[in-house]
């Protein structure tokens, strides 16, 4: 395995290169001050040699809204011309009423208190509260945006949400071959699980729960495992 | 988000069918408590506790003062809980109400149920007596606190050992602790607290609950019991009402866990 560096906020970063006017991209998690580059995040610091990029790769738990990201959020209120909807960002987010498929002034959604929502977010800048939108504002259909009922939704870190989106996750791969479920996954590390029965859901849920640290051949025993005990 | 939300509908609705089913969100069953890890830190009287992903620091330590005044024979013992944003998102330094739970729950089972000797505390009377500070830090928020805050406290203490003191009339010599060995604090019972969450109209009931299951709770009962099968407490603050059968059935199956959990306490305690 090649030499994994990992740093902690305050570390200077080495990013001499040969070339002198080689253009420095510095990725999440770094910073530049007084002509040396440190970091700012804590995680695995990740190099790619020939663009000249560098990025720290961290895991936490705590949100921080980025533009065109798919979340899973709760409504907490209606305020005038939207909702107010917790993400799990330091601000709450702002839906507008009007940001659903097929929403016009008269035919306006009807979330209540408590409702579940996957949603993009569409504005998120450190000046202003998050917005989201339940559909393609380019195509304005739903694209699986929207209220989600039934089932059940969960905390994970933002590493786990970000591995399950990506399709690099083997366990919901796993889990697909014996048990049928659907699921939405936010990468504000909120994910929803719906798999017919609360017995096959939980099972769903513990399973993903379970599967943070372990490798593909791990996951897949440990479904198995869960499977087995049923 | 700042303010601590309730949990989202799916949630709660999701909680209650699983419940009626006899299934519990994190696939325990209605009865098992999460694993509980006790473990010592590298001076007496530090303990951390871990029940599942809640996690708890217990920390005790002593100093010589004056005794209350109409109670001069007897040492004091202090209990202090806190909480920073550490353990949950929503927690800043204004939310003070479950550092006030935890805090009240280790006085009565500590101090009200006489588990701590204070009598042995005092040095010479009317003038110098120990007094203990228990502080509990709560390090991650996962669901009942107030059992493992309880597991902790009670293990520091056990830990726990003061300076040796030699008396002589009014006089009292402090020994270093490297002159002379620091002695145990006596401890007459090992108080331990098992906590149930009810919902729906009360008819259903979990043990140890966590923290979904803490927010979508309508009834909350804690039993304290110590490794003799006395009652030292019985707590509910509210909620629901609860029938004599429940009360009766709690007390049961807290008997059967407090011994469980007491084999972790003495493994920790003697290590």
């Amino acid at each position: 395995m090649a030499d994994v560096k990992v740093v902690v906020p305050g570390d200077v970063i080495d990013t001499h290169t040969e070339e002198d006017d080689a253009v420095l991209r510095l990725g999440p998690g770094l910073t530049q001050h007084a002509g040396k580059v440190s970091a700012v995040a804590a995680g695995v610091l990740h190099a790619s040699p020939d663009t000249n990029h560098f990025w720290v790769v961290g895991n936490k738990r705590r949100y921080v809204p980025a533009e065109g990201e798919p979340v899973v959020g709760v409504v907490l209120g209606r305020h005038g011309e939207g909702y107010r909807v917790d993400i799990g960002s330091a601000h709450d987010a702002l839906l507008p009423l009007l940001a659903f498929e097929g929403a016009t002034r008269r035919n306006k959604p009807n979330l209540v208190v408590g409702a579940t929502v996957y949603a993009r977010v569409s504005v998120a800048n450190e000046m202003m509260d998050p917005e989201l939108e339940c559909f393609n504002s380019h195509t304005g259909k739903s694209e699986g945006y929207g209220e989600l009922t039934h089932g059940f939704t969960f905390k994970c870190s933002l590493g786990l949400a970000r591995r399950l989106l990506s399709a690099k996750a083997p366990v919901l791969s796993a889990l697909g071959e014996q048990v049928p479920f659907e699921a939405a996954v936010g990468v504000n590390g909120r994910v929803w699980v719906n798999a017919g029965t609360p017995e096959k859901t939980i099972l769903v849920v513990n399973a993903i729960k379970n599967s943070e640290y372990l490798d593909t051949k791990q996951s897949k025993q440990m479904v198995r495992e869960l499977l087995g005990k049923q | 988000m700042v303010a601590e939300t309730e949990p989202s509908n799916i949630e709660t609705q999701f909680l209650l069918d699983a419940l009626q089913r006899g299934h519990r969100t994190d696939g325990r069953g209605i009865y098992d408590y999460r694993t509980l890890k006790i473990t010592g830190g590298s001076t007496s009287g530090l303990v951390t506790v871990q029940l599942g992903q809640t996690r708890v620091l217990a920390r005790v330590s002593c100093t010589v003062t004056r005794p209350y005044p109409d109670r001069p024979t007897e040492g004091i013992v202090q209990f202090n809980a806190e909480m920073s944003s550490l353990c949950a998102p929503h927690v800043d330094h204004t939310m003070r109400s479950q550092e006030v739970t935890v805090t009240r729950m280790l006085e009565r089972v500590l101090r009200q149920s006489r588990a701590i000797d204070t009598e042995a505390l005092c040095i010479v009377a009317g003038h110098k007596v120990w007094t203990l500070r228990v502080d509990v830090h709560i390090l991650d928020d996962a669901g009942n606190l107030v059992d493992a805050a309880a597991i902790a406290a009670i293990c520091a203490l056990r830990r726990f050992r003061r300076p040796d003191v030699t008396v002589d009339g009014e006089t009292a010599v402090i020994h270093d602790v490297r002159d002379r060995n620091p002695v145990p604090l006596s401890i007459h019972h090992t108080p331990v607290c098992v906590s149930f969450a009810f919902f729906g109209a009360g008819e259903l009931m979990v043990i140890d609950p966590s923290l979904l299951e803490e927010q979508a709770r309508v009834s909350w009962f804690t039993v304290t019991l110590n490794a003799h099968k006395e009652v030292c407490a019985l707590n509910k603050a509210g909620g629901v009402a609860l029938t004599h059968e429940q009360i009766k059935r709690c007390v049961q199956v807290a008997v059967a866990k407090v011994e469980e959990i007491n084999e972790k306490i003495q493994e920790a305690v003697n290590a």
